[in-house]
């Protein structure tokens, strides 16, 4: 995996440190009021309005099998940006920007777990803190055919 | 990037690709004219002329912007289509099928460049053009104009003035001829003496090899004798500007018409680039936004403010809304274009691939006449070619198949278009084979492609055989072939319908037919919706759905034991609770609840809510991205208030309740 950009966003989920490239990132936002949606996988939290559009709302905690939480003042959407596609991402609460050497970023331990690992570019060394680097990509990407495919019928 | 100079021509490049849409509109229209007329001798030149000029306007400007493929495929075209102007010759059914294989090219090269994808290879289609063209040449050919350079015209021009004659000579060398001594070098000599050979052109055609082709001045008023030897063919020198004498006489004699008529025509018309109408659409959504939250704000002041004041606010308040609409009204009409150039088309593609694989198709057209979002429009043309393409290589039947089922040997395909309210909906039918449940659900586990529940030979439900086809990766082809993909199409078509914010569906009769219908809101931007409750959420549901509403008090409603039908004037109506449907805690038993009567065509279903909130105007958002898709929903919205809200899709709402097995009444 060759890492190009060493900008990376911090943020929180269930005390664990996350990071995700600045350009896959569009913004980072407070959150107003997020609109459930039917029929969708259960990790879909619903769709919100940004910037005229109507974009889904990605629950990360349930996505990685984590116990879900209520939004809070600290909670943030972070607008991943993929291809044409946008999503929110929602997460407990956004730590600050950084850059990264990309040396010090290693592929990630196996031992992290199946749940977890399908979505990680790297780990990283920060300090004392170990910082997990999510791919865009296969964040957003809806997965198991959870979703609309088995509800449908 | 397929044109290294494109950059430099990038302002023009969308008006060049729209120009030649229009011109291949023509073109494709002018052809399928031309079809009764195969085999049969004179052609009137005239009735070949639309046909001509949309292809030299083609030619010249795809040269001018540099598109190489598109100008030497439509000079091609063009250099047969001027054969055929002589009366002696005949449209041949190889020569149709050649020119309709070169649109079809053309079409390709010129989509290539719009999407900046790999060119196709041309080098087959103008083999199949040349091969009809090149026994048109001779023996006439030698006489057609060639290239000549600036200077040798400078001294035609100069022989000219010195009174010279001049001629054309053509020597056709062999072998033969070659043991006579006659050789190209002979000739030459002959004609240099007397006389001065001004020009000189090999050529060669696929009937008599290489030939030479001089141009000589001579001062005498005939030939000299000693020119005439074997193989020397003399004529008399025809200037080689303009290109065609007959198109030049054409253009002059049809001139006149044309212009009085295209002036009367073109001023009052403008061609207008769709982002700016988008743009100016958006700022009509933002105004009818506007619009709700005054008009929400308005409500609450009632009773805080003088009743006088109110009234008069509350008046220029549904003022506005009226002038809204029909300006939202306007700005959508100047959107829509009728579907006929979108027919032609497909009808084109239908007989091509009828033509290519042998089978006799009539092409029907209903409604083509019907006005469809530009945007829409052009969103559509991929998935209807593919049905159509479908429709035409899987549906219809061989000829002989056909004639064993005791059908007529021409297969009819309709396309059908119509308008109910705000939706529009297309049609694709053919008088086919139908689809086998079997021969699908056997090729789908083929394919380890698990179908949604299992396909029994007796089983012929619409929908679920409709998800099959439409599951990526389904085809009935172990190779995948030129006319109908890999099995992307079908999921590409649904996606796409889905998208905006339209519904898919299919009904066949085995050895009779199938149809593909796709049901279409008439525009994307702005509807009329009522807002109503379902537990503690709201929903929008399209007016153009609506049939009517009515209460339903507890003790009518269906026990949840019994099938969800309701007496509705002369019949039963299928009920839906949305509740069940969109797993909310269900409705108090005590509580009256609001029965919405919703249609699709000839379908009609009850949908139950809470509560009707409010009848307003919605500026629908699609909802895209496939994390939110498929799940009877269509779109957002934003109320006054800035909240969203979701939008029902009444379309597969109805679909999945009165034609999927699962929600019918309980399982035997």
């Amino acid at each position: 995996m060759i890492i190009v950009s060493s900008a990376y966003i911090l943020f929180e989920l269930a005390e664990t440190t996350y990071g995700i490239a600045a350009a896959d990132v569009q913004q980072m936002e407070m959150i107003d009021h997020i609109t459930p949606v039917p029929n969708t996988a259960p990790d879909v939290e619903g769709v919100v309005m940004w910037r005229g559009q109507v974009i889904p709302v990605l629950n990360l905690r349930r996505r990685f099998g984590l116990e879900s939480m209520a939004v809070t003042l600290r909670s943030r959407l972070v607008i991943v940006i993929h291809g044409a596609r946008r999503v929110g991402v929602l997460v407990d609460s956004c730590r600050e920007f950084i850059t990264l050497d990309p040396e010090s970023i290693h592929p990630p331990p196996a031992a992290i777990g199946d749940r977890i690992l399908p979505y990680l570019d790297g780990v990283a060394h920060l300090d004392q803190r170990l910082v997990f680097l999510l791919n865009p990509e296969t964040i957003i990407t809806h997965h198991h055919g959870s979703s609309s495919e088995t509800t449908e019928i | 990037m397929p044109q290294p100079d494109r950059h430099f021509f990038d302002d023009f490049f969308e008006d060049y690709l729209a120009e030649c849409d229009e011109h291949l509109g023509t073109i494709r229209a002018q052809l399928l004219s031309l079809e009764p007329q195969i085999e049969q001798s004179s052609f009137t030149a005239a009735s070949l002329q639309p046909l001509f000029r949309a292809l030299h306007s083609l030619k010249g400007l795809s040269g001018m912007v540099g598109v190489q493929g598109a100008e030497t495929l439509a000079h091609a075209l063009e250099s047969y289509l001027r054969h055929l102007r002589d009366p002696e010759v005949t449209l041949t059914a190889a020569g149709f099928e050649a020119l309709i294989h070169g649109v079809t090219v053309l079409d390709t090269v010129l989509r290539a460049c719009q999407r900046q994808t790999e060119m196709p290879d041309l080098a087959p289609v103008l083999a199949e053009i040349g091969a009809v063209t090149a026994p048109l040449r001779s023996p006439l050919s030698p006489l057609l104009p060639t290239v000549i350079s600036e200077a040798e015209e400078q001294q035609i021009q100069a022989a000219q003035d010195r009174g010279d004659r001049l001629w054309i000579v053509i020597f056709t060398p062999s072998s033969a001829l070659v043991e006579a001594g006659i050789t190209v070098n002979r000739v030459r000599d002959r004609l240099s003496d007397p006389g001065t050979i001004l020009a000189v052109t090999p050529q060669s055609s696929p009937t008599q090899g290489v030939t030479f082709r001089f141009i000589v001045a001579h001062p005498q008023a005939d030939p000299p004798p000693h020119w005439q030897l074997a193989g020397v063919e003399v004529h008399p020198y025809t200037a080689p500007e303009p290109p065609d004498r007959a198109a030049a006489v054409q253009e002059m004699t049809a001139a006149p018409i044309e212009t009085a008529s295209s002036a009367a025509i073109a001023p009052t018309l403008v061609r207008v680039d769709l982002h700016k109408l988008d743009e100016v659409m958006e700022q009509v959504a933002e105004l009818v936004m506007s619009r709700v939250q005054l008009s929400s704000q308005i409500q609450q002041l009632r009773g805080q403010v003088p009743t006088a004041t109110w009234r008069h606010l509350n008046g220029i308040s549904r003022t506005l809304e009226q002038q809204l609409r029909e300006l939202r009204t306007g700005v959508l009409r100047v959107r829509l274009v009728p579907l006929t150039d979108t027919f032609k088309r497909l009808e084109f593609a239908a007989r091509e691939l009828a033509r290519t694989m042998g089978k006799a198709v009539q092409v029907v057209v209903e409604g083509d006449g019907t006005e469809l979002d530009k945007v829409l429009v052009d969103r559509m043309i991929d998935p209807l070619i593919h049905l159509v393409r479908n429709a035409v290589s899987h549906g219809i039947e061989p000829v002989a198949v056909r004639r064993d089922r005791a059908k007529p040997d021409r297969a009819t395909l309709t396309l059908r278009a119509s308008t109910a309210g705000e939706r529009i909906s297309l049609e694709i039918e053919e008088d086919g084979g139908g689809i086998d449940p079997a021969v699908i659900g056997a090729r789908s586990q083929a394919l380890h492609l698990a179908p949604p529940s299992p396909l029994t030979t007796d089983s012929l439900d619409p929908d679920l055989l409709l998800s099959v086809l439409c599951t990526p990766g389904f085809s009935t082809q172990d190779q995948p072939d030129l006319t109908s993909g890999r099995g992307v199409g079908m999921a590409i078509v649904r996606t796409t319908v889905q998208e905006l914010g339209g519904h898919l569906s299919l009904r066949s009769t085995p050895g009779q037919g199938t149809c593909f219908r796709i049901d279409l809101p008439l525009t994307l931007a702005i509807t009329d919706a009522l807002i109503v409750t379902v537990g503690d959420r709201s929903f929008a549901i399209p007016q153009a759905t609506l049939r009517e509403l009515f209460p339903l008090a507890p003790q009518d409603r269906p026990a949840p034991t019994a099938p969800a039908l309701l007496p509705y004037r002369d019949g039963l109506l299928p009920l839906v609770t949305l509740h069940h449907r969109f797993h909310l805690p269900p409705p108090p038993p005590d509580r009256t609840l609001v029965v919405i009567v919703v249609a699709v065509g000839a379908l009609t279903l009850g949908l139950l809510v809470d509560r009707v909130v409010s009848q307003s105007e919605i500026v629908v958002r699609p909802l895209q991205d496939p994390l939110v898709q498929g799940s009877g929903i269509s779109g957002a919205t934003a109320l006054g208030d800035g909240t969203i809200i979701l939008i029902l899709d009444v379309a597969s709402l109805i679909h999945q309740t009165l034609l999927t097995p699962s929600d019918r009444a309980p399982a035997p």
